[in-house]
């Protein structure tokens, strides 16, 4: 079908075709007890059709309608206003082979097993403990690409993932983990427990200026917040990202070094090619502070003659850039160093209200969740609530001290970190 | 094939109730940034979802493709079969009746306007965000059309079409290397008729005005001040610290502040709060829930005291009470639950000025970017988009990113005033829950609040 596709398309321009199916299974417990079980099998054609600097773009559901979804593209083009500039279609090249993204054990894994995991994930929650949402589920996504220059790829991976909800009065904790592969799942729920414990009784702390050490969710949350659009050469290019004007800069504290790294093993983000047939591949961003790089699609490395970092995260949009794994270089402290090192503040493992922050400016008010006092070196007891307000650019600045262990559930690879001088408002 | 038929078959191989949804659904999507599309695209979808339950354990399958449907009902009962062999909490559903009706939309579909005209207006709503000052600006319009077919065992056949859109524009101002962005958007259940007889212009040039403000504006003081809310953050408030807490689901998985609550005075006297799909034209307006039940006013506090859930068939069975006709999917491939529509504050007695009068140092917290809730501790977060300084009961200086938090319950007692000036807000806002995002509305006047945690920075 494809190729029809390719070759009809082609009368009217250049081709840029993606086709995914997804079949998913989730089952999901609530109060200890198995609540839900979804499967789903999705299909979803996309077509983008585009001649010198216009493009059109649709999708269907419906594979059976391909005539009329390329001819909805066709349509869109003519309609649409000229780009800066033509848009280019990849080269065809060869690809390699990303290790570990697919697993037979995941594709087979049978509902019985998936249900029978999760009764005995919850056997490791302390029992006083209320547990409202447990949600386990694998996925298997085939994505093929192909466009009219003659690339025509296919890539298969699975994903095996699971999110756990405890609480206790009004005190809750969350803990999850996603892998391309299956993992012992029994971890994740003794984890959510024994946080979910260490947070009862929780108690008020005043409005001080501390340090705050900010756990993996709460720190990667602020990243692909804030920082990963700032890194989008298309974000550059239009000036929305403060860092517009600090190519080959100092922008951040020398301890700050990131890699875009699409090929990483394992990586929840791998894969031989980006959405526009172009190899992934690792691409230094930040080197001990310095803006060296952003990340290209096709069309925004056109733009400054440079070649495409592999990081097209989607045809409907010219340009559309996203990371892949974006992999913080880790420092040499331990979370326990890191407390000790606190002569007063809170470790809060999740942060929430990030849509709230101001991208422009950096500057974060946001709620904190799983949180703890620190006085003296040590975790003194849970916090009830509190915020804390700072600008992240300031604190990238002058970050000092980064934790040595690196976790993914993103797209982000980051250790945990500590901040000093923090306005917290409790 | 018959989905009558489907349902009967699966019946006969032992299920207790099942329900099918088909889904097709048409949108456009148009963004422009600094005069240039860089966003033009037409979806098709065409989706399916079965649900079956066997012994008081639902099965879910969903597809693309219609063929599989008869095949999609056997995985959904075995699922349910294996399912049903671990539980033990069982319900029974029952039988709230079953409606027969065709809910056709009037008036113009996007669909028949051609795309050009629709980019002709929105390049000169473009037009008027060309200044000196503004280096980047968006203008974005999305149109939906959908129309979904809904079967189920006892015996409801539903068909209803809806027609949305959503129009939205930012813009980034720079003065003196400090840059300020206004955001604003609006949406409607609504046909074209409506998206063209709105003064985008008017309202863009409004918007602008608020520039010079924030360029002004300070950071907030931290710690805990009286706040006065608008109609705009009054109703995502709402939404956000109790609405949510209302929904049936979240009180049987034991994750609701408000459990165990009903009948309780949970707010003061002066405060009732209802959910209402039948809001004509608001963005969560809808006639039939996506089980087939008809949508309808349903109070959740009244006069202070917790009134009521919003509920699904399952929640309304396990918790012997009513549906509300709240059960709700953001698509035919999404599992269903309660959720809300149009969250309605009902006026209070008060002139809006009266809510300032004896504040000595407080907040006016106006309209917001969102909000955040913990649903178990009921702690939350909202973000203003303006806020400005009360001293001495007047407004004084404008105030930036305001975010202001607290705990439901404490805030809900702390609710001292509510103004007359209720308002339907067409803000084409969407409430995200289980990782599905439905529209959703409200109508709320002005409230004040006498203590509220301000995140704001002490120097």
């Amino acid at each position: 079908m494809i190729d029809k596709i390719i070759k009809e398309g082609e009368k009217y321009g250049d081709v840029n075709v993606i086709l995914s199916r997804n079949q998913s299974l989730e089952i999901g417990f609530v109060n200890r007890e198995i609540a839900s079980t979804n499967e789903g099998d999705t299909l979803q054609l996309a077509i983008r059709i585009s001649k010198n600097k216009k493009f059109g773009y649709a999708t269907t559901s419906d594979i059976s309608k391909w005539r009329e979804c390329l001819s909805n593209a066709v349509k869109i083009m003519k309609v649409s206003k000229e780009l800066e500039q033509k848009i280019h279609l990849a080269e065809p090249q060869k690809f390699r082979k990303v290790e570990g993204i697919f697993s037979k054990r995941v594709l087979d894994l049978p509902p019985e097993k998936i249900i029978s995991k999760g009764y005995k994930m919850m056997d490791e929650i302390d029992e006083k403990l209320g547990v409202p949402d447990i949600s386990i589920s694998k996925s298997f996504e085939e994505v093929q690409i192909a466009n009219s220059n003659g690339v025509n790829a296919k890539e298969k991976e699975t994903t095996f993932s699971v999110i756990t909800e405890v609480n206790y009065k009004d005190v809750n904790a969350r803990e999850l983990h996603i892998s391309h592969d299956l993992f012992d799942i029994k971890k994740i729920g003794k984890e959510a427990s024994r946080l979910c414990l260490e947070s009862i009784n929780p108690k008020p702390i005043p409005t001080f200026r501390g340090s705050v050490i900010l756990d993996y969710f709460a720190f990667s949350g602020l990243l692909e917040t804030v920082l990963i659009p700032a890194v989008s050469a298309d974000e550059i290019h239009a000036k929305r990202s403060f860092l517009h004007d600090k190519f080959g800069k100092k922008v951040f504290s020398e301890k700050l070094t990131i890699t875009d790294n699409g090929i990483l093993k394992n990586g929840l983000m791998s894969g031989g090619f980006d959405l526009e047939g172009i190899s992934k591949q690792k691409t230094k961003v930040i080197d001990a502070g310095v803006f060296v790089s952003p990340l290209y699609d096709i069309y925004s490395a056109k733009k400054e003659n440079k070649k495409s970092t592999g990081n097209c995260g989607g045809i409907n949009k010219v340009p559309l850039i996203s990371p892949t794994n974006f992999v913080i270089l880790p420092g040499d402290y331990s979370r326990n160093e890191m407390i000790q090192e606190t002569k007063e503040g809170i470790i809060a493992k999740e942060v929430f209200g990030l849509h709230l922050i101001n991208k422009l400016t950096g500057d974060c008010s946001i709620g904190v969740e799983s949180a703890f006092y620190i006085k003296n070196g040590e975790i003194k007891f849970p916090i009830k609530q509190a915020m804390i307000n700072f600008n992240l650019f300031e604190e990238l600045k002058k970050l000092d001290v980064l934790g040595k262990e690196l976790r993914q559930e993103s797209s982000v690879v980051a250790p945990t970190i500590k901040c000093d001088n923090v306005q917290i408002i409790g | 094939m018959d989905c009558i038929d489907l349902l009967k078959k699966i019946e006969k191989k032992g299920a207790e109730f099942s329900d099918i949804r088909i889904l097709e659904m048409d949108s456009e999507m148009i963004s422009i940034e600094n005069g240039n599309i860089n966003l033009l695209q037409k979806k098709e979808a065409l989706q399916y979802g079965v649900r079956v339950l066997y012994k008081g354990a639902w099965g879910f399958s969903y597809g693309n493709d219609l063929k599989k449907i008869g095949p999609a009902f056997d995985h959904a009962l075995k699922l349910a079969k294996l399912s049903s062999k671990k539980i033990k909490k069982k319900f029974e559903i029952k039988n709230f009746g079953a409606e027969k009706a065709k809910i056709r939309q009037k008036g113009t579909s996007y669909t028949n306007i051609e795309i050009k005209d629709k980019i002709k207006r929105l390049l000169d709503c473009d037009k008027l965000l060309i200044k000196k000052d503004i280096i980047n600006r968006t203008i974005d319009a999305g149109f939906l059309k959908r129309k979904q077919n809904y079967f189920n065992s006892f015996g409801a056949n539903i068909l209803e079409e809806r027609e949305y859109f959503n129009f939205a524009f930012t813009a980034v101002s720079k003065r003196d290397s400090v840059m300020r962005k206004i955001f604003e958007k609006k949406g409607m259940c609504s046909t074209y008729e409506d998206f063209e007889s709105i003064d985008f212009e008017k309202f863009i040039l409004k918007q602008l005005k608020k520039f010079d403000d924030l360029f002004k504006a300070k950071k907030a003081p931290a710690g805990k001040y009286p706040l006065v809310v608008d109609n705009v953050l009054s109703h995502v408030f709402f939404h956000e610290a109790v609405g949510h807490a209302c929904e049936a689901d979240s009180i049987l998985e034991d994750s609701s502040v408000l459990k165990g609550k009903l009948n309780e005075k949970i707010a003061p006297s002066h405060l009732t709060l209802a959910d209402d799909p039948t809001i004509k034209k608001e963005h969560g307006f809808f006639v039939y829930d996506d089980e087939g039940i008809k949508g309808r006013e349903t109070i959740l506090i009244k006069n202070g005291i917790l009134d009521g859930y919003l509920h699904s068939i399952e929640t309304a069975s396990r918790l012997n009470m009513e549906p509300t006709g709240n059960c709700r999917a953001e698509s035919a491939i999404d599992f269903p639950y309660p959720r809300m529509s149009n969250i309605v504050l009902y006026p209070g007695k008060f002139k809006v000025d009266e809510l300032f009068e004896g504040i000595k140092k407080g907040i006016y917290a106006k309209s917001s970017t969102g909000g955040i809730v913990e649903p178990t501790s009921g702690n939350f977060l909202f973000n203003t988009k303006e806020a400005y300084l009360i001293e001495n009961g007047k407004i004084t200086k404008p105030l930036l990113d305001v975010s202001f938090g607290g705990n439901i319950l404490e805030i809900l007692n702390k609710i001292e005033k509510i103004a007359n000036d209720s308002k339907v807000i067409f803000g084409g806002w969407r409430c995200g829950k289980k990782a599905q995002t439905v529209p959703v509305g409200g109508k709320s006047p002005h409230i004040m609040i006498s203590e509220a945690m301000v995140g704001g920075k002490n120097d």
